[in-house]
């Protein structure tokens, strides 16, 4: 089965979780699946944020089924974090840290890449 | 090479329907096939029937249909991204209670394992976001 790559490019929000909802449906499906945060994109990882106070619906709980579903090869670009002031340590999701070097390797590694 | 088509940005605040339609229409110009074109996220506000343009404004919705119909490529939207957006087809708004269907003829609505299953029947998918 043809694998697929989620570049995820997008701050948090209810775009983000119509991706979320696409990878979802690829885990069911039991397509291969991984996902790629980069840029912006790192800004969903879960650091203890709480949308809910802004009567939103929380990307970063919806990035926690994913595991659930199968997605698991979760990567996260880890420039991108630095240059936002994001500690790895406080990323709360069970991701992979991943240089430029290995983003391309991904990039070039799935059948089909889906951007946000 | 069959081609499915991703596309995420609005109709008319965004680029991406138009350009992923001149895409298409270049693609089968070099003999490709469009397999289908899923919209999804803002995209499927193509598909509100409620829609009154000024004389002077292009209707992409109207130029994708013209281009469906003429090449027999499928227009799909997400179920879960139109419902949220008041785009609704008669048995969508008979669930929710609402009166009335929004989504203009020619376009269909289905779920995102529409467009799993297009990204794994195609050669090549390409994503037209925001």
């Amino acid at each position: 089965m043809r694998s697929v790559l989620y570049l995820v490019r997008r701050p948090p929000g209810l775009e983000a979780n119509e991706s979320i909802e696409m990878m979802l449906v690829s885990g069911v499906l039991e397509q291969p699946a991984s996902v790629l945060f980069l840029d912006d994109g790192v800004r969903q990882l879960p650091m203890g944020q709480d949308a809910s106070r802004l009567g939103r619906k929380d990307t970063a709980k919806a990035l926690g089924a994913l595991a659930t579903y199968g997605v698991e090869a979760l990567y996260a670009h880890a420039a991108s974090a630095a240059a936002r002031g994001i500690a790895q340590p406080d990323v709360k999701l069970d991701v992979r840290w991943v240089d430029d070097a290995e983003a391309t390797r991904l990039l070039h590694a799935a059948d089909v890449v889906v951007t946000d | 090479m069959r081609i499915a088509l991703l596309i995420q940005g609005a109709p008319r605040t965004t680029d991406a329907p138009a350009a992923a339609l001149r895409f298409a229409t270049a693609a089968l110009a070099a003999g490709h096939r469009i397999h289908r074109a899923f919209f999804h996220k803002d995209g499927v506000c193509i598909a509100n029937r409620y829609v009154a343009l000024p004389a002077d404004e292009p209707d992409v919705a109207a130029d994708w249909l013209e281009f469906a119909g003429s090449h027999d490529v499928e227009l799909t939207v997400c179920v879960a991204a139109s419902a949220r957006r008041g785009v609704l087809d008669a048995g969508e708004a008979a669930r929710a209670g609402l009166d009335g269907a929004t989504l203009r003829e020619g376009f269909e609505v289905a779920g995102l394992g529409q467009m799993i299953e297009a990204m794994l029947e195609a050669d090549r998918t390409v994503t037209f976001g925001a």
